[in-house]
């Protein structure tokens, strides 16, 4: 089993191989029983909203990693005072909130107050309200990531990285409900739409490209991250 | 086990047993209609006007059922199917744990299939379960998708400490996924109560009554919150498993 030891770059790459095989064949059981209706249908649906949602997705973390990065700051700083305990309990109770309920009665308010699902409305489909409000789902993760840890910057930003790899299926799962909620044209957008429609054809890509980029974002981070002296994630 | 642990554990199974025993004793108050109050509109909770909430402390629900034992019965519910999820993914892991004594090829094979499962996003891969197949499947793949985790605590640090600092984080997240799941309308099927479908339509539900969403909403928060407390109080003593924020590896 030396070959494909993942402590070296080659035996991650391997693992990821393997993973990916086993992703299709979980993929093939869970959804593939029913046919994917047309391939071009698929790609096309997929490929027009593949941007919309990678802009959502680096908009909230634009906005989620300083934030969490100051209140880390703030609760290392703040060490016998009440900032630190009060930074905390609010992560914590940030972090027990369903995150359905909270978009649910965000979007409510976004509607009602911003007026955010009017047509002539300025902040109508503007990209800024549901990556705040996807920002809140990461928040809590980046904020009680040990930023201050005595290690070198490098090796701090790689686990860093690593992090965001290994939650990168709640991301998604949450960006989906974002953009179910926000009617955002992204792809969990369109997996209610065919949910909705009974087309469990279009669903199984949906679900399939999302696991494979989880599994290929987690390898890029693990080779980039092999030589940092952190040991590979079995 | 240390003291606290017992102690957390005596509290856990005692509160379970209160409110399983509480929604067994509300069952039918909390799918009967009111017909004797109920004109069409749901009724207020008696803090907001004592005459026509009709006798609901917590008033009803859109249709008219007692709101306060649809939450107990719901909650019920809802940690009835946390539990058995989470029984479930014990066996899992406990299989997953045995096959990977076998040998080196074994436990690779393991390690990967939990990381091709960890990968799937899972209230969507839920809804696709619930949907193209029997609801009952719905159960084992939720198992499933939170067992990655707890496959690797097996495979690499078997404490009782990090198990059960796993079962608690897990039961957090089976609690939110059952209750996406009812929200979406798939899972536990009305008059049946659970914290999921009580939130169903929340968004037209609001303003007919704004309690008929907030107390299930809050109740659901308090759920989750407590056992993070929960968890927190039983392994206060000693470190986590992993610093926060470092996966486990």
């Amino acid at each position: 089993m030396n070959e494909v030891d993942p402590s070296t770059r080659f035996g991650r790459f391997v693992a990821a191989i393997v993973t990916l095989a086993m992703v299709a064949f979980l993929t093939a059981i869970l959804v593939g029983f029913h046919p994917i209706a047309s391939w071009n249908e698929a790609s096309l649906d997929l490929g027009t909203r593949l941007f919309p949602s990678l802009e959502l997705l680096a908009t909230a973390l634009a906005i989620a990693v300083p934030i969490g990065f100051a209140l880390a700051a703030l609760k290392a700083r703040g060490g016998g005072s009440l900032l630190a305990p009060a930074i905390d309990g609010s992560i914590t109770v940030l972090r027990c909130i369903p995150f359905f309920v909270l978009v649910s009665a965000l979007s409510v308010v976004a509607g009602l107050r911003l007026g955010y699902f009017e047509n002539a409305n300025p902040w109508s489909g503007n990209l800024i309200v549901p990556a705040v409000v996807l920002a809140l789902f990461a928040l809590p993760g980046v904020a009680q990531f040990d930023f201050f840890a005595k290690r070198p910057p490098w090796r701090t930003i790689a686990l860093g990285c690593r992090c965001i790899a290994e939650r990168l299926p709640q991301l998604i799962a949450a960006q989906f409900l974002v953009e179910i909620f926000f009617a955002w044209p992204g792809e969990g957008h369109a997996f209610i739409t065919a949910i909705q429609m009974g087309r469990l054809g279009l669903i199984a890509p949906i679900v399939f490209c999302s696991a494979i980029a989880v599994v290929l974002l987690r390898l890029l981070v693990s080779i980039l991250t092999t030589d940092s002296g952190e040991p590979a994630v079995v | 086990m240390s003291k606290r642990g017992i102690a957390t554990t005596a509290l856990v199974v005692a509160a379970l047993a209160l409110l399983f025993a509480a929604a067994f004793a509300l069952r039918d108050q909390a799918v009967g209609i009111d017909t004797a109050h109920w004109m069409g509109s749901p009724l207020p909770p008696c803090f907001e006007d004592a005459k026509a909430c009709g006798g609901h402390l917590l008033g009803t629900d859109p249709v008219g059922r007692d709101l306060l034992a649809r939450l107990i019965v719901g909650a019920a519910v809802t940690a009835a199917g946390c539990l058995a999820v989470l029984i479930v993914e014990a066996i899992i892991v406990l299989a997953a744990a045995a096959v990977s004594r076998a040998g080196k090829i074994a436990r690779y094979a393991i390690a990967r299939l939990a990381e091709a499962l960890s990968a799937f996003p899972a209230w969507p891969l839920l809804i696709v379960v619930a949907f193209g197949f029997r609801l009952s499947l719905v159960g084992l793949v939720a198992a499933s998708l939170v067992a990655p985790a707890a496959i690797r605590i097996a495979i690499l640090r078997p404490t009782v400490r990090s198990f059960a600092d796993r079962a608690a984080k897990d039961a957090q997240r089976i609690v939110v996924l059952l209750s996406t799941l009812g929200f979406f309308g798939y899972g536990t099927q009305p008059p049946t109560p659970s914290l999921g479908n009580m939130l169903a339509g929340a968004q037209q539900n609001f303003d007919v009554g704004w309690w008929t969403v907030v107390f299930p909403a809050v109740t659901l928060f308090a759920v989750v919150l407590s056992i993070e407390v929960l968890r927190r109080l039983g392994l206060r003593r000693g470190s986590f498993p992993a610093p926060l924020g470092v996966p486990v590896r």
